[in-house]
């Protein structure tokens, strides 16, 4: 086949003079395209549901062109295993991602690093100590407070699994074929046992037992005696590899999962295979038994199903994930059950109602963007409020309410980078880092999970900043303010200029903190305690204000030559407060006229401050407040 | 203030390589690949680019225009310096540190669409002796380099793993060579994914480099095509392999052959493997029409192109995207493969190819392909040289026919096999591979453009600019 060389070197078009200017336009404005992110997507959808009082449009844009959905997620990629820690304040799940979090539930989500995947965690009796492996052959043990004990190594493969024998002592077993005993305390290996003929996937400790039970490549189960670790017998009955191994909690027995498609019982009395379940137990993804010994979970593709053991009776079926379910853990009270899928989700179930409670969230896991959203969910008849960043998935039920969230917190990486050199977090206490190991805080307010008893607390608590400037991290402007260019705390820096020098600028500050209302109060808190002084005093005054329901006053605005003068301003949020009063006269005729506007500039810097659907959420808040 | 700048934009060179894509009534994507720059403008705007690339007067009477050239300088359209050169050629003897070993033309599978006519064709197998050869060149080489690291690929023309004690061995080889020398490897291998469990063990513990899985999604559409011996589906146990490799956090990709009949399954196909899977990185591909799948009906079209689409944004909607070879935005390269980088490959029969689909003497273009065969007198290679240089001569930077081609530091001239296949051995005049890269390039560049804020899409190569290089191979 030959054809014409392709010609797509710049040069001359024709024009028909009906376009004299040059011009740039967003691919917004493209009449055909049919690109466009998911942030475009949900700003635009979301935007023009508030300009239209549209809850139902804002519904719609936050759809998914595929059924089902997005979700937030937990983790970047696969999630490998979850636990709960005995008295279930907190879980511990394990992640391809490289990282294993700890989601305490009542303060801080922890974030442990490996330099590969991380594939199983165990928690030992007491609560107080976290073990996780990885195939970087490592073995990490950790504190509940976030505290990096020890980093164990001997395993010349990866190490596939991890399980505590009692308070102090850890099982592990690895690719290498051996399964090693570890004291945690000490850091040190005890015992390095040659287990099995192929590689050793999974351990389970029998309670109210001597013995630990090992599951391998050789398609045998190891039984082992826990204090000594002695091989009391070597178990056969599947027919393929054993992957996955469970106790029983009462200590009659465990579970095995082989690829041999089936489901094997195991009674440790008897020392013997007592039964191969197949379907619809065969081909499972992910098994788990309740606490209560009465009770399994298992899973196949993305579908979660529940039985009454030992008769085998369903009880729920849980749909909810859009990828394959890859682990499940019982909480330990029997009231809950966590699932786990590959592409990063982690799911809370009530096993009383049979209903999806929650999804845990990290902002890091999810799709990066530059604007906020917020959203509400209804959980056993209660609306939660959460804020994620723009362009995340959004959970099972969730109605988006706004597209912008003008301070929602983005702790991502470029917070918290992940190369970045030890002394630049130092102000963190509770770290200790062999080895340039890291485990980190991620943030209070990422972690959306409501165990019963406690009330359900949701983001942007108000009583204490949600970010701590620290040192190290990138400051454009103030002092309180860590703005980069998706700033996503422009409000606490527009606060901190409310005594600026330049009497237009005040005016700006002042005018915009009005119109964010009572939506930014927290902000404004926030911006107040980091203040000192007159500002402070000043702060105060004008939240009274707010309080009191004043609305911005059009005849303080600034005028449109003002806010010219300041586009090019060496403060940014001073450049972006006149963007977004030019933006805003420019779309409406009745105010001054900026023809001569450079709207190129404008709407860069508008970008760079994600001020579009900000300001769109301060015009709909002035309209509700003038309603 | 903001009109002080109008005189201060008289002067405004454009040393960048632009090229302007027409999307729509007065609308064109302005791109130069070298600065990693792209917006979209109206005629004026490619008007006056076209004035300043010629020299011309800036026409710098508006305030419009002054914006223009601050924006065009931001994006280093305008004043840019030097431009990024990512040209580099080889020269002078080979000295490879990497190695692919064709380890069989036997497989387990019957794939309907199989470019090696696999299992059809007279059955040979490596020797260990012929991979350790090349096993023992390779890590020669790599200890006289900085790096001192080889790297070992397992590739087909046939299943590798049929080939299962010898690649295995060699394996152990390669362990060996880099205890000996000092030296670090890495190993990789491409399957068709129908693996016994210690098979799927052993690849999980060794081959640190990853797996490539041919999968083509849904198991209706894999099994139409990627059959057994037998005649059945194949998809039940590429799945296990998938669904273990996951499940222990080993790095693989998949790649995935669409043929023209189950075109509008791709984009169900990537729902599947998204929803069930972790891949590092999926790839998609038209089916070849070559070997089995010669006389079939071509699936270049532009069904395919729309199919890919939905099927892209079906992976967005995971946080996921799939790849094209031949399109890819995020490379700047005059090199699509290794044939024009010295590419060692080693067919069965220990004979030096640098075409992965060239994988038997028996390929027509065995005479452009196959450019050594082992020394008899000495552990190494013979190489001719004159071969080896008319291969290195088929980087886009000498391909006339790509020069105006705004995705040519992107494909790089695509495959030289298979535009050998499609142009014969005359100059190369374009595929219909050609059109698919530009359109999917094209929507790269509107996606980044679309993230970027929508205005335009920057990003901007650091550290020094590199001219053009040349990597001599003789020591």
């Amino acid at each position: 086949m030959t054809s014409e060389p392709p010609h797509y070197q710049l040069r001359s078009v024709f024009a028909d003079g009906s376009s004299s200017l040059p011009e740039i336009f967003p691919i917004s404005e493209l009449p055909t395209h049919a690109i466009s992110s998911r942030r475009g997507f949900l700003g635009a959808g979301a935007a023009l549901a508030v300009l239209t009082g549209s809850a139902g449009t804002a519904h719609d844009a936050q759809a998914a062109p595929f059924p089902g959905g997005s979700q937030v997620k937990a983790h970047q990629k696969f999630v490998a295993d979850l636990e709960f820690s005995p008295d279930d304040s907190y879980l511990v799940s394990a992640s391809h991602d490289r990282t294993a979090k700890i989601w305490d539930f009542s303060a801080d989500v922890w974030a442990i690093e490996h330099d590969r995947a991380v594939r199983n965690v165990a928690i030992n009796p007491d609560g107080q100590f976290i073990a996780t492996c990885s195939n970087d052959r490592t073995i990490q043990i950790v504190s509940h407070s976030g505290d990096l004990v020890h980093e164990l190594t001997g395993h010349d493969r990866s190490v596939n699994s991890v399980e505590f024998l009692s308070i102090d002592r850890l099982a592990s077993a690895s690719y290498d074929r051996t399964i090693r005993i570890w004291n945690v305390l000490a850091g040190n290996e005890l015992q390095s046992l040659a287990a099995h003929e192929g590689a050793v996937h999974a351990l389970a400790r029998i309670p109210n037992s001597d013995y630990f039970v090992s599951a391998s490549s050789d398609k045998t189960v190891g039984l082992w005696n826990a204090e000594s670790g002695e091989l009391i017998a070597r178990l056969e009955g599947h027919e393929g590899s054993i992957v996955d191994i469970r106790a029983v909690p009462s200590g009659w027995g465990f579970v095995t999962r082989s690829t041999d498609k089936t489901l094997g019982i195991w009674n440790l009395q008897k020392r013997a295979l007592v039964r191969r379940l197949t379907a619809p137990w065969d081909n499972l993804d992910a098994i788990a038994i309740g606490a209560g010994s009465d009770q399994l979970a298992t899973a196949k593709n993305q579908k979660i199903s529940t039985w009454t053991m030992p008769q085998g009776e369903s009880i729920h079926t849980l749909e909810g994930h859009r990828s394959r379910v890859t682990c499940l853990a019982y909480s330990n009270d029997g009231n809950r059950l966590a699932s786990g899928d590959s592409s990063g989700v982690i799911l809370i179930w009530n096993l009383a109602s049979g209903k999806l409670e929650s999804a845990l969230f990290d902002a890091d896991a999810n799709p990066t963007a530059s604007e906020g959203v917020s959203f509400e969910i209804e959980i056993d008849g209660r609306v939660v409020t959460y804020s994620l960043p723009c362009g995340s998935p959004l959970p099972p039920n969730a109605t988006c309410v706004c597209n912008c969230v003008p301070g929602t917190l983005r702790l991502t990486s470029a917070y918290v980078p992940r190369n970045r050199k030890p002394d630049k977090i130092a102000d963190q206490p509770r770290i200790r880092r062999p080895r340039q190991r890291r485990v980190y805080p991620i943030s209070p307010v990422r972690a959306f999970i409501h165990p019963a008893t406690q009330p359900r607390t949701f983001v942007l608590p108000a009583t204490r900043p949600i970010y701590k400037p620290r040192s190290g991290m990138r400051s454009r402007s103030s002092s309180s303010c860590s703005c980069n260019k998706v700033c996503s705390c422009i409000p606490v820096c527009q606060a901190h200029l409310l005594l600026h020098k330049s009497t237009t600028v005040r005016s700006m500050a002042e005018q915009l903190l009005l119109a964010m209302g009572k939506m930014e109060l927290t902000y404004l808190k926030w911006a107040t305690n980091s203040a000192g002084g007159l500002l402070r005093e000043r702060l105060s005054d004008l939240m009274a204000r707010i309080e009191r329901g004043e609305l911005p006053d059009k005849d303080r605005w600034p005028a449109a030559a003002e806010c010219l003068s300041l586009l090019d301003d060496e403060h940014f949020v001073v450049s972006v407060m006149a963007a977004q009063f030019l933006s805003i006269y420019r779309d409406n005729p009745g105010l001054p006229s900026v023809s001569e506007a450079p709207r190129i500039k404008v709407d860069h810097i508008l970008r760079q401050a994600d001020a579009i659907a900000w300001f769109t959420q301060t015009e709909k808040h002035a309209s509700e407040e003038s309603r | 203030m903001a009109s002080s700048t109008a005189l201060e934009h008289t002067t405004a060179a454009i040393n960048s390589e632009l090229f302007s894509i027409q999307l729509d009534t007065d609308r064109y994507l302005i791109y130069a690949p070298l600065r990693r720059s792209a917006f979209i403008g109206n005629s004026s705007t490619v008007n006056l680019l076209a004035s300043l690339k010629e020299g011309k007067a800036t026409g710098t009477d508006g305030e419009g225009t002054a914006e223009l050239l601050k924006f065009l300088r931001d994006l280093d359209v305008v004043d840019g310096g030097p431009e990024y050169c990512p040209v580099t050629e080889f020269r002078g003897k080979p000295r490879p540190t990497e190695v692919t070993l064709f380890m069989t033309t036997g497989c387990n599978l019957r794939c309907t669409y199989c470019y090696a006519s696999a299992g059809d064709t007279t059955l040979k197998k490596m020797s260990l002796e012929t991979a350790c050869r090349g096993i023992y060149f390779v890590a020669s080489n790599a200890a006289e380099t900085p790096e001192r690291h080889f790297e070992v690929a397992y590739h087909g023309g046939g299943e590798p793993t049929a080939n299962w004690s010898v690649l295995t061995d060699s394996y152990g080889y390669a362990v060996e060579r880099a205890e000996l020398g000092d030296l670090t490897f890495s190993a990789a291998t491409a399957t068709n994914g129908v693996l016994r469990d210690d098979q799927i063990d052993w690849i999980v513990e060794h081959l640190n480099g990853g797996a490539s899985v041919s999968f083509d999604g849904l198991p209706e559409v894999h099994d139409r095509n990627r059959l057994t011996i037998s005649g059945e589906g194949s998809s039940d146990r590429v799945i296990h392999t998938l669904t273990r490799f996951d499940d222990a956090g080993y790095d693989y990709g998949i790649r995935v052959t669409v043929t023209r009949d189950l075109i509008n399954l791709l984009p169900q196909s990537i729902e599947f493997i998204f929803s069930t899977f972790s891949p590092q990185r999926v790839q998609v591909e038209p089916a070849y029409q070559l070997g089995r799948w010669s006389n079939a009906p071509s699936a270049e079209t532009q069904s395919f192109i729309d199919a890919y689409r939905e099927a892209q944004q079906c992976a967005r909607s995971f946080g996921r995207e799939i790849h094209y070879s031949a399109a890819r935005v995020d490379s700047l390269t005059n090199h699509f493969c290794g044939i024009t980088q010295d590419s060692f490959a080693l067919t069965p029969d220990g004979n030096v190819s640098a075409c992965y689909e060239a994988f038997s003497e028996d390929n027509q273009f065995r005479d452009i392909f196959f450019y050594g065969e082992p020394d008899s007198k000495s552990s190494g290679y013979q190489f001719q040289l004159p071969v080896l240089d008319n291969l290195r001569q088929q980087s886009v930077d000498h391909r006339e026919y790509c020069q105006g081609c705004f995705a040519k530091w992107h494909c790089a001239g695509d495959c030289y096999h298979k535009a050998l296949a499609a142009n014969g051995r005359g100059e190369f005049a374009g595929s219909e591979r050609c059109y698919i890269t530009r359109e999917l390039v094209k929507d790269q560049l509107l996606s980044r453009i679309a993230d970027s804020g929508g205005l335009f899409w920057h990003d901007p190569i650091s550290g020094d600019v590199p001219q053009e290089t040349y990597e001599d191979a003789l020591p």
